[in-house]
């Protein structure tokens, strides 16, 4: 019994937590219960708000030690109460690592970084010296040890991060969306390094990963447990049988579920009992499953994938406009528009459409740095496209967002709007003509009341008087069913996304600019956001939208334009010729096989 | 540069350390800190104007051994100096010991009224040489010292590390502050704030009630999200903690150190008259010559 007690690391029971000193308040999360054995690794999802930092903080001691609250139920950590523990005690044996690395580092080096915990633990410095370059050289850092934190990838900065907590040698590590700032690159760097870590067990450690992308870390943990939006469990068990046995289950609940068991999910539905096999996350399971398949199953995944991942299918019942404006109620009538025909390819081939933007070498240095961030950029941005915008971190992809919004100046070369030179406009009606959404929500908040902060904008260029109060009842009604005199900083993370749309909706731009909108987001705001982005493109507004998710940007733009990490532009394409050149995008290569392996039968 | 670029200038932080391989930049950091002291104790025990002006040159010589350049230093010091000339412009109005046995210099525009008197004159420039002395010396100190040197050499003096290591990140936070306020300042400008045309003390009341409550909301984020980290690494856990990092006096310490006290030591005595030395002329004497 001893023994088996001794296995637990974690135990929740019956555990809920009310934030500040009012007891009536609802709770943050209520009802918590699970276990969790040494040495495995729990994925922690759930919408923004759910409750999965409460969970971390009930962990690591922030509750009750550094935060007030009323706390009903029980956590223990390897069999003793949190209670038992002294806060310093709790910090030896928990590890919390965030999602943003830029805050969390506080020193100089990453050898610095490393032994900052070390240092404060007045380990010696002989031992400190090997425990860091022992820890560096499981993680594979060994090589950047001496480089200077501002120099390192955001990847690198993360696992700096990382190395620092298993360093200190602690029994449990919650990582809080490690992955989310991070660019594709980083992110692939530092998932493998953190898969090479818990497949080889070098360093024994029970791991809690909050995360909502259940693709990226699935192939690692163990258990899953996934929250609602009132901070209960709505489902929880070991991975293979919630994959199994609770697929469907799993996808009611507001989390992105791994695309390749969605899509032979259906496959399986559709083809009834024949196609019979256990649900997998293994991406060469199904690679090699699809080459057993027959000419006519071929066709139906390639169908599926295609619906899925590549066309917003769901999204084409939004095709009529007028039936938009019944189903959202969110647009007044009077703000309809022409119907904007979208085909993909369709508008680059034709070069008599409007050019609603266009940059012609465009050149933008750091001033007094000689830092080149963007670098002889030419583009041609027609009315009513729907562009993603990718690139490694440091590509220029905000400042190319920025010089679009005519928010900085160009330090060579020109943009244009409509034909005309964007210095030649008058910024002020310009900057009607733009909406910006900014990478943090709380940065574009300014007022007291959600009304207020919707009207900010039409106050500040003069409109107010043509703002209908129909309409900003409905753009309210946007966020939720909230009172319009609420501030907005009480809202949740994704309602404050919504509010951010409602705020430039209002004034109504006839481009929208969003840099990294989905980051922090729970799918039910990303979902909601593309759906709103998707109408918005048909009633012919031109979106651009700078992102590292490039499985949204292949289900839901036109086109594609790539920085590189010189500040040029290295594709400016359709987004089905873009992707077909990135084939190591899991659709894509699934579709290429599927494509090649038709293409033998019809030999 | 064009003015809307301006807020992107990250080189823009006057008291930025800017590496380099210097006398100055190799001294350790208490070395460089003792010399700021003695300069700080007497530009405010001299009296002469022209011993401060020779200071003044003497920082302005370092800074240029220092691989700074001298571009930059006027450029960082330009403001100061306007500053501080119509901060004298207002002592010798307003600041005059209104004695009449003081020595009048001259009467302004012959009026009676606008007497210019010796002594104001005095103070308004000794004030300006001992501001644009402390001044250009801090920053040749920030420009030539790391933080990472600067804090450790103060753990090496015994100050508590908590101190310390609150004192760096918050100056390490600086660029992270200017960074998240030119981003909130940008997206209040995205939605036409600052490009309508309303009163100035409107505009200023805008100003701090909305982009500063942002700023700050969005500093606190970031630092609770610093200060979670650096708990959860134990810092703060015990009253002592290893110091890697030793800060060590080489031979060019000491060397800088014991002629800076040599020379301190020197004008201090020169100062006291203990020293026989022919004493320097006066300022109001060299204008009695003149005129």
């Amino acid at each position: 019994m001893i023994k088996s007690l001794s296995t637990i690391a974690l135990s929740f029971t019956d555990f809920s937590f009310i934030y500040g000193e009012d007891k009536t308040k609802q709770p943050s999360i209520s009802n918590i219960t699970f276990n969790l054995n040494e040495g495995e690794t729990l994925v922690l999802a759930g919408p923004s708000g759910s409750g999965k930092s409460t969970i971390s903080y009930a962990i690591n001691g922030i509750i009750p030690w550094r935060q007030k609250g009323f706390a009903k139920g029980e956590v223990k950590i390897f069999g003793k109460n949190i209670w038992d523990y002294e806060f310093s005690a709790l910090s030896k044996i928990v590890g919390l690592v965030k999602q943003n690395p830029s805050e969390q580092l506080v020193t100089f080096t990453v050898r610095d970084e490393i032994s900052f915990g070390l240092e404060n633990l007045k380990y010696p410095e002989d031992e400190i010296t090997s425990k860091v370059e022992h820890v560096s050289k499981i993680m594979g850092i060994t090589d950047i040890l001496d480089r200077p934190i501002e120099q390192l990838s955001g990847g690198q900065k993360q696992l700096t991060v990382l190395c620092s907590f298993l360093v200190m040698n602690p029994k449990i590590l919650i990582l809080d969306e490690p992955i989310a700032y991070l660019d594709q690159e980083s992110e692939s760097f530092l998932l493998n390094r953190l898969k090479k870590l818990v497949k080889t067990k070098e360093i024994p450690i029970t791991l809690i990963i909050i995360e909502h992308r259940l693709s990226r870390v699935l192939d690692i943990a163990d258990k899953l447990i996934i929250l609602n939006d009132i901070g209960n469990i709505s489902l929880k068990g070991r991975v293979k049988d919630v994959l199994e046995k609770n697929f469907a289950q799993l996808k009611k609940c507001n989390v992105r579920v791994p695309w390749l068991i969605d899509v032979f999910d259906e496959f399986k539905r559709k083809t009834h009992t024949k196609n019979n096999f256990q649900n997998s996350i293994d991406f060469q399971f199904y690679f090699d499953y699809i080459s057993r398949l027959e000419q006519n199953d071929l066709k139906k995944i390639k169908k599926i994938i295609q619906s899925r991942e590549i066309n917003a299918e769901e999204l084409k019942k939004y095709e009529n406009l007028d039936q938009v404006i019944d189903l959202k109620d969110t647009y007044i009538k009077s703000l309809k528009f022409k119907k904007f025909k979208d085909k993909d390819g369709e508008i680059l081939n034709n070069k008599n459409n409007n050019i609603l933007l266009e940059t012609k070498n465009l050149c933008f240095f750091y001033p007094n740095s000689g830092i080149r961030a963007l670098n002889d950029i030419n583009l041609q941005i027609q009315k009513g496209d729907f562009i993603g915008l990718v690139g490694p971190n440091g590509s220029g992809k905000t400042t190319l967002l920025y010089l679009l919004a005519n928010l900085y100046q160009p330090s060579s070369g020109a943009v244009y709007y409509k034909n005309q030179l964007l210095n030649d406009i008058d910024s002020y009606e310009y900057a009607q003509k733009v909406g910006f959404i900014f990478q943090n929500p709380e940065n574009m908040i300014f007022k007291s009341t959600i009304k207020d902060e919707i009207l900010y904008g039409p106050k500040n260029f003069g409109i107010l008087s043509r703002i209908k109060d129909e309409y900003l009842e409905k753009l309210i009604g946007m966020i939720g069913k909230e009172n319009p005199l609420k501030n907005p900083y009480q809202l949740s993370w994704g309602q404050k996304r919504r509010l951010n749309l409602c705020s430039i909706f209002i004034y109504d731009p006839d481009i929208i600019l969003l840099d990294e909108p989905f980051i922090g987001q729970d799918q039910k705001t990303i979902e909601a956001l593309v759906e709103t982005l998707y109408i918005e493109n048909k009633r012919g507004k031109t979106i651009i939208i700078s992102s590292h998710d490039y499985h949204l940007l292949l289900k839901y733009t036109k086109r594609i334009i790539e920085l590189n990490k010189e500040g040029s532009v290295l594709y400016y394409d359709t987004k089905s010729n873009y992707f077909s050149k990135h084939s190591n995008l899991g659709p894509i290569l699934l579709l290429n096989e599927i494509n090649r392996r038709l293409n033998e039968g019809f030999r | 540069m064009k003015e809307k670029n301006m807020a992107l200038d990250n080189k823009n932080n006057t008291f930025a350390y800017v590496p380099g391989n210097s006398v100055f930049h190799k001294l350790n950091t208490l070395s460089k800190l003792i010399f700021l002291i003695l300069l700080t104790i007497f530009t405010f025990i001299t009296r002469s104007l022209i011993l401060l002006s020779m200071i003044l040159l003497l920082i302005f010589l370092l800074a240029l051994v220092s691989e700074i350049s001298m571009k930059r230093l006027i450029r960082k010091t330009r403001f100061i100096v306007l500053l501080l000339l119509f901060g004298v412009i207002l002592n010798i109005f307003f600041n005059a010991i209104p004695n009449e046995r003081e020595i009048i210099l001259f009467y302004l525009f012959n009026l009676n009224f606008l007497p210019i008197r010796r002594l104001a004159v005095y103070f308004s420039i000794k004030a300006l040489f001992i501001v644009l002395t402390l001044y250009s010396s801090t920053i040749l100190f920030t420009n030539t010292t790391s933080n990472k040197d600067f804090v450790y050499s103060l753990m090496r003096l015994n100050i508590p590390y908590k101190f310390c290591f609150s004192f760096m990140i918050g100056i390490q936070f600086i660029p992270t502050i200017e960074a998240e306020a030119k981003t909130i300042a940008l997206a209040q400008k995205a939605r036409g704030f600052g490009l309508e045309k309303v009163s100035t003390f409107k505009r200023a009341y805008n100003l701090i009630f909305e982009r500063l409550i942002t700023t700050l909301v969005a500093i606190l984020r970031k630092g609770h999200t610093t200060s979670i980290s650096m708990e959860n690494r134990c810092f703060g856990l015990y009253k002592k903690r290893t110091n890697r990092i030793i800060v060590k006096f080489k031979l060019i310490d000491i060397v800088f150190i014991v002629i800076c006290f040599l020379i301190f030591t020197s004008l201090l005595l020169y100062q006291l008259n203990i020293l026989p030395l022919p004493q320097v002329p006066s300022l109001y004497q060299i204008f009695l010559q003149i005129f």
